[in-house]
């Protein structure tokens, strides 16, 4: 990959890739690994963007692509939760001040905890949804029925509302 | 603000260090590791295999009265198997503390280089069991009943040391023919087991080496 490519090309995107690859990962090696796949990945089928969406729109569908097939390749892969719960010290932030910055640093941690509960196309949907798609371009981008997007999201919300005892009003 | 799934997603990242990039370090490292280890791990696997057939078809051929081409194409595979582990033992010689770009050269070197003495020796492993084959079935008390058959039907026909000259000549064309296709006929067997591997290298040099040109 030249340098070049990488500057002007994928690194205004990098806060898309980093996102989307720590939903897929849980350790800082991983994520660096996952990370470069995608750059590379971008970089070897660059030739195949046809210009019919956005280039961001494409890298959100090839680190998306990407991060799952690699998931699954992955022996190491995350150990799915078997319960409804998340690990004690990640729940228990009570003291913590929200609004406060070890509050947020620690609320998206949490949330990305809970986020790797979900299944794989769960939690593309879910990011793209925070990411604030439409329900179009999520289902473009994740192949689903835009139809059920919106009830997917609203049962994915409601599994990470539990997952992290917030109660919606 | 209330506190929501939402909320926490953008105040989380409101801070802008939280998203920088990760340096794209050792970007091949893991790659090259992987095709290394997967290739040697099947090249192992394939000599173990061809051990093992060596070692079933010898006690075959004793149960089914053939000992004699039993040890001999048993000692035809064992051939491939010590041309094999020299072969594995060069490559656990090569330098490894060089870039992955360095030692995935030395690697598909290597690679072409076994590639290659594997062609010289399957051009005379597939004809020279061949051959044993056909002693083999000469040497058989089927064979025998055919030929007598053969004979009591056409006695005018030609033996040399017994055997048809016809069935000598078929014999010496399809070795012939054997000994012509065994480069390709290995190349195809070699494609079939390590072709998805070997792709992957090919496509990972090209990258480095692509990378290399725009550094």
């Amino acid at each position: 990959m030249t340098s070049d490519f990488y500057i002007t090309q994928i690194l205004p995107f990098a806060p898309i890739i980093i996102k989307i690859c720590r939903a897929y990962t849980n350790n800082q090696a991983d994520f660096e690994d996952y990370y470069q796949e995608v750059c590379l990945q971008i970089w070897r089928s660059k030739d195949n963007f046809r210009e019919q969406s956005q280039w961001s729109t494409w890298i959100y569908r090839l680190s998306l692509n990407v991060c799952m097939t690699y998931l699954k390749k992955t022996k190491n892969s995350l150990q799915q939760f078997a319960s409804d719960s998340l690990p004690d010290e990640v729940v228990d932030d009570s003291q913590k001040a929200y609004g406060s910055g070890a509050y947020q640093e620690d609320a998206i941690n949490r949330l990305y905890d809970a986020i790797r509960h979900l299944s794989e196309i769960d939690r593309a949907v879910i990011l793209l949804y925070l990411e604030e798609k439409s329900y179009q371009e999520i289902a473009d981008i994740t192949g689903t029925n835009a139809n059920n997007v919106g009830v997917r999201i609203k049962r994915i919300k409601d599994r990470l509302n539990k997952l992290l005892n917030i109660k919606e009003v | 603000m209330k506190q929501s799934i939402e909320n926490i997603w953008k105040e989380g990242f409101a801070d802008k260090d939280s998203l920088t990039a990760p340096e794209l370090h050792d970007l091949y490292n893991q790659q090259t590791q992987s095709i290394v280890d997967k290739m040697q791990r099947m090249f192992d696997v394939n000599l173990k295999m061809i051990v093992g057939g060596a070692a079933i078809f010898l006690l075959v051929s004793f149960v089914l009265g053939f000992p004699l081409f039993g040890f001999y194409a048993s000692a035809l595979l064992i051939m491939l198997v010590v041309v094999g582990r020299e072969e594995a033992k060069k490559l656990e010689q090569a330098d490894k503390n060089v870039s992955s770009y360095e030692y995935l050269k030395t690697f598909d070197a290597w690679l072409k280089g076994v590639i290659a003495r594997y062609t010289r020796l399957y051009t005379f492993f597939y004809p020279a069991l061949f051959v044993g084959v056909m002693f083999s079935m000469r040497a058989s008390e089927a064979a025998q009943r055919l030929i007598d058959g053969v004979m009591t039907k056409f006695p005018d026909i030609t033996l040399v040391m017994g055997t048809p000259l016809s069935v000598w000549v078929g014999s010496a064309v399809l070795t012939v023919l054997i000994t012509l296709w065994a480069p390709a006929l290995y190349r195809w067997d070699m494609y079939f087991i390590y072709g998805r591997v070997i792709k992957k290298l090919e496509k990972l040099l090209a990258d480095m080496e692509e990378l290399r040109k725009g550094e």
